[in-house]
This record gives structure tokens, C-alpha cells and sequence, in this order.
């Protein structure tokens, strides 16, 4: 599959600041069928009981 | 089948993806194609027994890496291409009944960065042009799977609508040697009857020309053009307004408010976009609590839409939930 060549801002410059700090892990899988599948998670995994308390504001 | 036909009337591309007849269409409880695998239980598309966020080629693609060839011969007059691109869902959790508005604040932040790093792996190949990131939410809209999740679609070529706010806002930046969405956002900040909530990074506004009722866009301060160039911090703004606009639409009818969000950057073609500003906007399908806001004759058929409320009146209603909540 040909790609692009991936300039460090594409579009236009950077004008301020650090950009978003790549703390995701990843991790990909081929599916049976031949597509991608990508599981994303970062260090502070987020426990479910906290996603149904934080839920009911 | 899937191809793209060209429509000389309107100078545009559609697709035709008769595949997507086929897709499960609202499976009954516990055999939700979304949620995690569980052992011994019946197998999702997600083969394992839980998940944080998950993203994955659509079973049911409008475009495709290596489309099938088109049913029907193209003409110089009626033009025909296979439908490339790239179809992506995105589960934001493996909770089946929670929603994006639920989610805790850092898991928001945590999909704001999958969405980004899926902006960047997607616009990398050639054929891709543009990059929409998108949530239908609801069966009002037509949603077929209620399990928390949206889609990326990356197109080989820059959408029409999109054109349309690119051609605007440079001809804007032309004539005024400013960003146009950086004008509407100002022009909403300074007077203020139609915001709903902001932070030191971003502003969240019922805009003044809102087609549909309690239609919110969400800009950033900064002038910026995609995801990839936000900050930590304007990570954790953007989560946190989203969060107080996607809450204050539940409980407006104190009911699942289904929505369609949609982000808009620049193009992924190698273009200069610098005129343009990336915002996010969001489109609630209920004016009532049992009235839908239908995109009927004069919206579909002419292309103007009629909102049936005004503007100021329904970002004061959503302003005073925002005001009210706690995170």
C-alpha cells in the first residue's frame, strides 16, 4: 500500500507547544477475515467501576 | 457491491455499497457485535474477554483498501471508480450500555488520542484525502448497534461539505486576513447569548446560523488545524467541554439525545490549510422530547435548512445544565 511521506506538520506549522504525548500502547490483530483490529489502552486504564460512578453526574 | 458515481448536477461523488443491506441490524440483548467475547458465550467481533478502546475495519464498509470493481462501466459522462478509502469503527468502551457522555474524563482524553493517532496512521496512504472522524448516535439516526462506538472514514477525496467551509473560510482569509472560525468563535465569545460552555482552551457555542435545534460547535482557541496538533492541555479542555455538551444533551429531555458529531480538520492531501481551523460539530436530532427534526423538502431537496427554534434560546437551556454540573 503506498504511503505518503509523513512531514512533522502536515498542513501547516506547528505554532505552539508540545503535541499530544503518544502515551497509548498498541496493539493489532488480524482478524480471520483479513482486517485489522487495534486494541488501545495507556497506563492509567480507566476501572470500570470508576466509568459507573463517574457515569451518574 | 460498492463503487463511486460521479453526480455532474451537483459537481460530487456518492457511493454505492448494496453490502451494506446485510449489516446486523439491532441484535437482541446479549448478542451485541460489539461487546468483549466471553468464554463459552457467543463470538463478537472482538475475540477477547474484555477491551479498553478497540478499533477495527468496518465488516461493513462503504470504502475499501482494495474495492471490488464497479457493477457498472463508467462514461466521459457519467464517471465510475472503485471505491477506495478506509472504513474504521471505534468502541470508546466494552460497557454495552454506557455512552460517550459517561465515560469518565481520561477516557475521553484517552479516545481524543486513539482519534488522533488514527488521523495520522489513516492520512499516510496515498489515496486518502481526508480523514472524518464521526459519531451517529441513536436509533433516530439510524443507527444499527447500540454499543458505545463511532467511525472514521477516510476518503479519496475532501467531501463536499467540507470543500464548501474550505472554500469559505479562504476566501474569508483573503478578503480579511483572518481565520473565519476564528472570527465566528470570537464573535460568539464577545456576545456571549449563545455559548454553552468553554475552558482556557476551547468554546463550545450554539453558532448564530445553528441549522439544527441545539446544534453545539466546539472550536479551539488556538487557531489549529487536526487533532495531531493539540497540547496535553488542550486534550484535557477538549475532553472536558465534550463531556459538559454530550451530558447537558441527555438531560435536556432527560432522555438519550441522539446526535450526530462530526470533526472537521484539514484535508490529509499534502495542501496548505493554514486558513482553516479544525472544530467540532454536533447535530441533536429532537427539537421536543418526541419530535424529530427532519431533513425534509426545503432541507433535503433545496438545500435550506429551516431550524424551528431559536439559536439563543437553546444554548441558554444547555448553558444553565452546563452550569450545574460537577466535573
Amino acid at each position: 500500500m503506498p504511503v505518503k511521506s509523513q512531514s512533522s506538520s502536515p498542513g501547516g506549522p506547528q505554532k505552539e507547544g508540545p503535541r499530544n504525548a503518544p502515551t497509548l500502547k498498541k496493539r493489532q490483530i488480524a482478524m480471520p477475515d483479513g482486517r485489522y483490529m487495534i486494541f488501545y489502552t495507556d497506563d492509567k486504564d480507566v476501572a470500570k467501576d470508576e466509568v459507573r460512578q463517574e457515569g451518574n453526574v | 457491491m460498492s463503487e463511486l458515481r460521479y453526480n455532474p448536477l451537483l459537481g460530487e461523488w456518492l457511493a454505492t455499497a448494496t453490502h451494506r443491506q446485510d449489516r446486523t441490524f439491532l441484535p437482541p440483548a446479549g448478542f451485541c457485535p460489539l461487546c468483549p467475547t466471553e468464554a463459552g458465550g457467543f463470538p463478537t467481533e472482538v475475540p477477547e474477554p474484555d477491551y479498553d478502546i478497540v478499533v477495527f475495519e468496518n465488516r461493513f464498509p462503504s470504502l475499501q483498501k482494495s474495492p471490488p470493481e464497479p457493477a457498472v462501466e463508467g462514461t466521459a459522462f457519467y464517471p465510475v471508480k472503485p471505491a477506495d478509502g478506509i472504513c474504521e469503527v471505534v468502541l470508546y468502551s466494552s460497557e454495552h450500555d454506557s455512552t460517550l457522555a459517561l465515560q469518565p474524563l481520561r477516557q475521553v482524553e484517552k479516545l481524543i488520542r486513539v482519534w488522533t493517532d488514527r488521523f495520522v496512521e489513516l492520512s499516510k496512504h496515498d489515496f486518502v484525502k481526508y480523514v472524518f472522524v464521526f459519531e451517529n448516535r441513536g436509533t433516530q439516526i439510524g443507527v444499527t448497534l447500540t454499543h458505545p462506538h463511532g467511525q472514521i472514514y477516510a476518503y479519496p477525496f475532501v467531501p463536499p461539505l467540507v470543500a464548501k467551509e474550505l472554500a469559505n473560510a479562504k476566501a474569508h482569509h483573503e478578503k480579511n486576513g483572518e481565520c473565519l472560525i476564528c472570527k465566528i468563535r470570537q464573535t460568539e465569545v464577545t456576545d456571549g447569548r449563545r455559548l454553552v460552555a468553554s475552558n482556557d482552551t476551547w468554546t463550545a457555542y450554539v453558532p448564530f446560523f445553528a441549522r439544527w435545534p441545539y446544534e453545539v460547535h466546539i472550536a479551539p482557541i488556538r487557531h489549529l488545524q487536526a487533532l495531531p496538533e493539540l497540547t496535553d492541555n488542550e486534550v484535557s479542555g477538549l475532553a472536558r467541554v465534550m463531556k459538559q455538551v454530550l451530558t447537558a444533551y441527555d438531560k435536556v429531555f432527560d432522555m438519550v439525545m441522539p446526535y450526530m458529531m462530526v470533526m472537521h480538520a484539514r484535508p490529509s492531501d499534502g495542501g496548505n490549510y493554514d486558513h482553516y481551523h479544525f472544530h467540532i460539530e454536533l447535530y441533536p436530532a429532537l427539537r421536543t422530547p418526541n419530535k424529530l427534526k427532519y431533513l425534509a423538502g426545503s432541507e433535503t431537496g433545496a438545500g435550506m435548512f429551516i431550524n424551528d427554534t431559536l439559536p439563543e434560546e437553546k444554548a441558554a437551556e444547555l448553558r444553565k445544565i452546563v452550569e450545574g454540573l460537577e466535573f
